[in-house]
């Protein structure tokens, strides 16, 4: 059996295919969109000049993100069923623990360097253009204990994206192969129904029994146990990797 | 040794394969025949754990079950997951990152003697360039059962030939090879028996030498006989 270092940098390096390729195809975007800005407001300079820049590096950098978000969550969904990580020589738990914490760590830490990034040009621009953080269009501020803040939604909604991700996968490949080339219609369906019913329970524990803080957070972990303990089942019993 | 018991699979209403039982011991290369859809892919697929049996299945190789099972079986079902930008080396280099018993001295030789480009972009590769990318990668671990799906698709006669004298040379000598393919006169001469599997049952399992010998017809023979026989009346 492989030892775990190992299961690690090969999952992370899975995670990266085809991050080369999306970053440079934001930055080619990134690139045309800062020629105009420039081009349309370099004359007017101070405030205008920041304006325009802002909204080229800025709006690239949001689409960029919530892309890379999306594209990576999907990622993590085929890798379930894809040969060449289901036959690494490891136990069941371990590949299952191992896949989701490596790809969840790398999304977020991704992000927070984008996030970093962009805050160190928009200062390095502030700071040449001598314009205040107020000037800014698109009123970005992203700090990072805003990210940490919201760490357990991420881990739910990362670990639910897999969970009904990988069932309706599973559900189409031996239920209904017909619907293949509906997968993500099928997809936002399930996802949105089992998340309307989990938010309706939510909301009834807390207004009508009226749970406190900490049994909130209890609850967070509890669900997030049941996601990984789904992931697993099905995973372990109903597998078909290609 | 390879031990099979009650190995049946079902996807949806489709049973693909029905309690398949097998034993092959240490050293034996076995012929996998059947039709297209017979079940043979699947049967690999059940041995390497890409699909998960039926719960009463058993599936052991000297007497080892369950998950490690993944370390003892080499299977390269495909290189869909590789990018075409992907060069053969980089491909390569994931199964020594990841098998312990990825031998990169047999791997050199092996693509030598299929010349194997290693700077070849996996896009690129012909169907059957990539089949014997696939052969030599499968063959290069040391591992105690060794899955051959097809490896002879899109292969020309004479690399065909290469192939197999490069699985006759480079196969470990305790390895079971099973080997899925419809080029049943080229394999005669190397396996050491044959099964044939027909609506996801094995029908036959019989040593190459008992068949010839008792029979007195070529492999190829024998099997469209026995396929024959058991569709009830289908004329050829």
């Amino acid at each position: 059996m492989m030892k775990m270092s190992k299961l690690i940098k090969l999952v992370a390096k899975d995670s990266y295919v085809g991050f080369q390729t999306f970053l440079m195809t934001v930055a080619a975007v990134l690139v045309f969109a800062l020629a105009i800005a420039f081009k349309d407001s370099w004359h007017a300079g101070g405030i205008q000049l920041y304006r325009s820049l802002s909204i080229a590096i800025g709006i690239p950098v949001i689409f960029g993100m919530v892309l890379y978000v999306i594209l990576a969550y999907a990622k993590s969904v085929e890798s379930w069923q894809n040969a060449k990580l289901v036959l690494l020589p490891t136990t069941k738990w371990r590949f299952v623990l191992t896949n989701l914490v490596v790809r969840l760590l790398a999304i977020l830490v991704n992000v927070t360097v984008a996030s970093f990034v962009y805050q160190g040009v928009d200062l390095a621009i502030r700071s040449w253009l001598s314009v205040g953080k107020t000037e800014n269009p698109l009123h970005m501020d992203w700090q990072l204990g805003n990210l940490w803040e919201s760490s357990s939604a991420i881990i739910l909604v990362f670990l639910f994206v897999n969970l009904i991700g990988l069932a309706v996968n599973l559900g189409i490949a031996h239920l209904m192969p017909k619907l293949k080339h509906a997968k993500v219609l099928v997809f936002m369906i399930a996802f949105l129904t089992v998340f309307i019913a989990i938010s309706l329970g939510e909301t009834y524990l807390l207004d009508f029994i009226g749970l406190g803080d900490f049994m909130m957070h209890a609850l967070d972990v509890v669900t997030a146990g049941l996601f990984v303990y789904g992931i697993y089942w099905l995973y372990a019993h109903y597998n078909d990797a290609y | 040794m390879l031990e099979v018991d009650n190995l049946s699979y079902r996807t949806g209403r489709r049973q693909i394969l029905k309690e398949m039982t097998l034993q092959v011991d240490a050293g034996e290369i076995v012929g996998v025949l059947g039709e297209n859809g017979a079940g043979k892919t699947t049967f690999m697929r059940a041995l390497a754990g890409l699909i998960q049996p039926n719960r009463d299945a058993k599936i052991s190789i000297d007497h080892q079950s369950g998950d490690v099972l993944k370390a003892l079986v080499s299977f390269i079902p495909n290189l869909n997951w590789a990018t075409k930008s992907e060069t053969v080396r980089s491909v390569a280099a994931f199964y020594q990152d990841a098998y312990a018993d990825f031998d990169t001295a047999r791997w050199e030789a092996l693509r030598k003697e299929l010349k194997i480009d290693s700077q070849a972009k996996i896009g690129k590769l012909s169907k059957g360039q990539l089949e014997r990318v696939i052969f030599a990668l499968t063959v290069s671990r040391e591992a105690s059962v060794i899955l051959l799906d097809e490896p002879f698709g899109g292969v020309d006669v004479m690399t065909r030939r290469r192939v197999l004298q490069s699985l006759l040379r480079w196969i470990p000598e305790e390895a079971i090879v099973l080997m899925s393919t419809h080029e049943i006169n080229e394999i005669e001469s190397v396996i050491d028996r044959a099964i044939v599997i027909q609506d996801g049952r094995i029908i036959v399992n019989r040593g190459i030498d008992d068949i010839r010998t008792t029979e007195q017809m070529s492999l190829e023979q024998y099997f469209v006989q026995v396929v024959t026989e058991n569709r009830e009346g289908v004329e050829l």
